[in-house]
């Protein structure tokens, strides 16, 4: 979540304001998501479109700065300071193998049934059975291994 | 692949039952269906088994959708059933005996038409290696065959007429989808090469149909694209998508000029960006969405160094920091009245205030320079207005003497020239000067002016002469009232001044007269008037600061001062002549006194001689005789013996007469008491006889003895005590 602006605060880095508006956008979509009504869903559904929206939020900033190189250091800094996006998934989209990563929570291999594994979003598409359309419980991600 | 397209040409098919048609934000229409909840780009087309009658047009030359018939009729051999193939490429099987369609394929025909499909199959795989045979060594077979489509249309190129010409549809939703994007993308320009595509189009269709049923579709595509290949070549910048030919890397170019032109932003997300692109034919280029998504990362990192770039690069233009203060001074000093502190206060963190300008001082140098720009040319500005409301004036000609202002304005109102002068009451004043100038014109410079110039010149001028003379009139009274008030202020400050030098120069002038009166009158008896005209030659007379009844006054007491001198100079002659306090006035050398020069002087004659020497000798005797009581004050032995006689309780007189009367004192004092008994006048006398103060007085003894016995009374006894106070 992105900390509140005020006057008071320290005025963001040169760029911001061309990023703002779909910055705003993404507020915007979150606080939708967030006013949702929850009937009908699944408990562990009920989160997934607030997960959806973080990651695609700190995956476009991830874009701007390392794939595109359209915000400069100072701006991106600021971003993650400020909690634009994820500092820790943007961490492991870095690492090979992690590159499409949907959250943190499907790689912790602590609460898995098996000790060891990670979440079934994990698991490569060729790998599972033909047909299958996992979900995981976490985030709703059907698959976000590196080669799907 | 809408084959004619005017401007508002599009008829778009009609969108399927549940679907509607919207406009994203984007300004991109999308399509949403509310029992599916699906919302898509790419126009949904209802599938044929559904609604066959609300097909899409199928030839792009047809203005309205054309009705779907049966185009290709094939007897299934042993059976009374036709397959039919209708003109929008769907195929159905009708039973000519029973007149009974349907669509699946029925089970009693279905060996039948197995076996028909095969041999149809034989047939086409055999043509298909007729064409490689001809074509040599082809190695795409979907290649081969599009170039035996492109010699089989230049043969069947013309006589085929566009009306009749039937394209079948696909149903596949990609083909639509690129029709779509065609039919968007198209230009006024290349409606040209448009028609004729549709007409190749038609024509190949037409020879499709004679074809086998399965090729026919793919043929009819890559036809199709083979056409918009020549297209390219011909109209050199199109970019049609033709996969098969162009490599990763083109395909990557072709991809991103797409984007340039579509001018997409760097920092938008994919996801906003893809519908202001995803229906361009280009699209399609490159093979997979990674791939897609990797170019548009490549364009955006470009396109935001450019923009960066083009940034820094209007930033250093605009950065002339002189230029951008004058600027601000421009845009932002609008009154002359403007105050610096003010205007400084609100514009201090600006750039481009503090931007320019080594200090506040400098800053402020420019402003004030700039203010007086503006104050010239503001008024310029006025006098313009003003001239333009006197030929205003002058070419409604209503301005005549006599005219009233209120009634005129109502005529002129209208005109910019009136608004220009800003101010009503100055409009008037215009006004007014110029029924003035007007009154004044036509006797004298008016017909001289009206030869020299169609009349507009001369007000003006009339106007400007005028001002001039007012102008020097004021100059002048403004000259003479400062004049006036220095006059006045200098004469208050020399009267100041004499004050303040009289108290000075008073005891100067004075001193100054008196030595002039000392210079000039050396006798006594002169009087003021008769010595006045002599007085007034002398420069310290008549310079003197001196009032007059001060001079008289000075006057007086230097002619007194001249009589005591000549009169103690009298004197002198008195005392040598009369050294006795009783010589009588005949006794003097009167004659040589009256000679005598301070006698002359005074003027006295020999009754005023006397009367001054008796007044001389009166004060000699008065003198003398306070000397002689101060002979027997001074002297301690009259005191002494005085006093003690005086103890007895007797007089003096007594003791003296009655020597011998001793009282029961003690033996001491009766001694003393004795002694003073036995001191008597005559000691006394013998004490003082030889004191001058004594001798003066030698002509009354009687009277000098009388004096001496009177002291001596009036002498009381000694204190004995000094706690006794005298008497």
């Amino acid at each position: 979540m992105p900390k509140i602006r005020t006057s008071r605060t320290k005025k963001p880095p040169e760029g911001f304001e061309d990023i703002e508006s779909i910055l705003d956008d993404y507020a915007k979509k979150m606080r939708d998501a967030e006013n949702e009504s929850h009937e009908g869903k699944r408990k562990t559904e009920s989160l997934w479109p607030i997960m959806r929206i973080s990651h695609t939020r700190s995956r476009y900033i991830y874009e701007l700065y390392y794939k595109r190189e359209a915000i400069s250091k100072e701006l991106y800094d600021w971003l993650l300071k400020e909690g634009y996006a994820d500092a820790n998934l943007i961490a492991k989209w870095k690492k090979p193998g992690y590159e499409k990563l949907c959250c943190i929570r499907c790689i912790q291999t602590r609460d898995m049934n098996y000790q060891g594994s990670t979440c079934i979003c994990r698991v490569p598409k060729a790998q599972l059975r033909q047909g299958t359309v996992v979900e995981c419980v976490h985030c709703g991600c059907r698959g976000c291994s590196s080669d799907s | 692949m809408a084959a004619i397209p005017p401007p508002v040409f599009t008829v778009p098919p009609p969108l399927p039952p549940g679907w509607t048609e919207h406009t994203g934000p984007g300004g991109q229409p999308y399509y949403f269906n509310a029992q599916t909840q699906e919302s898509t780009y790419v126009r949904p087309l209802p599938a044929f088994p559904i609604l066959p009658q609300a097909a899409v047009p199928a030839a792009p030359a047809q203005k309205k959708p054309k009705k779907e018939k049966p185009a290709v009729k094939t007897p299934i051999p042993g059976t009374p059933w036709l397959r039919v193939i209708t003109t929008e490429g769907n195929t159905f099987y009708t039973h000519t005996g029973e007149k009974r369609s349907v669509w699946t394929l029925p089970e009693e025909i279905k060996d039948a038409v197995e076996q028909l499909e095969r041999e149809e199959a034989l047939k086409k795989a055999e043509e298909a290696r007729k064409a490689e045979e001809a074509r040599m060594k082809e190695v795409e077979r979907i290649q081969s065959e599009v170039q035996e489509m492109v010699a089989a249309k230049r043969k069947a190129e013309g006589p085929v007429p566009v009306d009749e010409v039937v394209v079948t549809k696909r149903a596949k939703v990609e083909d639509e989808e690129e029709e779509d994007e065609e039919d968007e993308d198209e230009d006024s320009e290349e409606e040209e090469w448009q028609r004729e595509a549709a007409a190749q189009l038609a024509a190949e269709a037409e020879e499709e149909e004679r074809k086998r049923e399965e090729e026919r579709k793919r043929q009819e595509e890559e036809a199709r694209q083979l056409k918009e290949a020549e297209k390219q070549k011909g109209s050199t910048q199109l970019n049609m998508p033709e996969r098969v030919d162009l490599s990763i890397d083109e395909a990557k170019a072709l991809f991103k000029t797409l984007l340039r032109e579509k001018n997409i932003n760097p920092l938008h997300p994919w996801d906003m960006s893809l519908p202001l692109f995803v229906s361009d034919p280009r699209y399609v280029l490159l093979p997979s969405v990674s791939a897609r998504r990797e170019a548009f990362d490549e364009y955006c990192r470009d396109r935001a160094r450019e923009l960066r770039q083009s940034k820094v690069k209007v930033e250093k233009e605009t950065l002339d920091p002189k230029a951008e203060f004058d600027r601000l001074l421009r845009d932002e000093v609008k009154s002359t009245r403007t105050s610096w502190t003010e205007w400084r206060r609100q514009w201090k963190k600006d750039r481009r205030f503090y931007g320019w300008g080594r200090d506040d001082k400098d800053r402020e140098k420019r402003f004030r320079d700039y203010l007086k720009e503006l104050g010239e040319k503001k008024r310029a500005a006025a006098q313009k207005a003003e001239a333009d409301f006197f030929a205003l004036l002058k070419e409604s000609g209503l301005a005549k003497s006599g005219a009233v202002w209120k009634e005129i304005k109502k005529h002129l109102v209208s005109d910019p020239r009136y608004d220009a002068v800003g101010s009503s009451s100055l409009r008037e004043e215009l006004f007014n000067t110029y029924i003035k100038a007007g009154a004044s014109d036509p006797a004298g410079s008016k017909p001289t002016d009206a030869t020299s110039q169609p009349q507009s010149g001369p007000t003006p001028e009339e106007d400007e002469a005028e001002r001039e003379r007012r102008r020097k009139e004021r100059k002048e009274r403004a000259v003479k009232e400062r004049e006036e008030k220095v006059r006045a202020e200098r004469s208050k400050l020399e009267a100041e001044i004499d004050r303040s030098k009289l108290g000075l120069t008073k005891e100067e002038g004075e001193l100054e007269f008196r030595t002039m009166l000392t210079d000039a009158i050396r006798d006594p008896q002169v009087t003021w008037d008769s010595v006045l005209p002599q007085l007034e030659r002398d420069p310290r007379y008549t310079n003197s600061p001196l009032p007059p009844n001060q001079q008289l006054h000075l006057f007086h007491s230097h002619v007194n001062a001249l009589r005591t001198k000549h009169l103690t100079n009298l004197h002198a002659p008195f005392a040598s002549h009369a050294p006795a306090l009783n010589t009588p006035f005949t006794a003097l050398p009167v004659a040589s006194l009256l000679s005598s020069l301070p006698v002359t002087k005074l003027g006295f004659d020999v009754d005023q001689l006397e009367r001054e020497y008796d007044k001389w000798q009166r004060e000699r005797a008065h003198e003398a005789r306070l000397a002689f009581d101060q002979m027997l004050n001074e002297n301690s032995f009259v005191e002494f013996w005085g006093r003690l006689g005086k103890i007895g309780g007797k007089g003096v007189d007594e003791s003296i007469k009655n020597d011998d009367i001793g009282d029961d004192a003690e033996e001491e004092q009766v001694d003393m008491k004795a002694l003073a008994k036995s001191v008597d006048l005559k000691e006394i006398i013998k004490v003082l006889k030889n004191d001058k103060r004594y001798l003066v007085f030698d002509h009354i003894p009687e009277q000098r003895e009388q004096w001496l016995r009177d002291y001596l009374a009036q002498l009381s006894a000694p204190t004995l005590s000094v706690h006794v106070p005298h008497k």
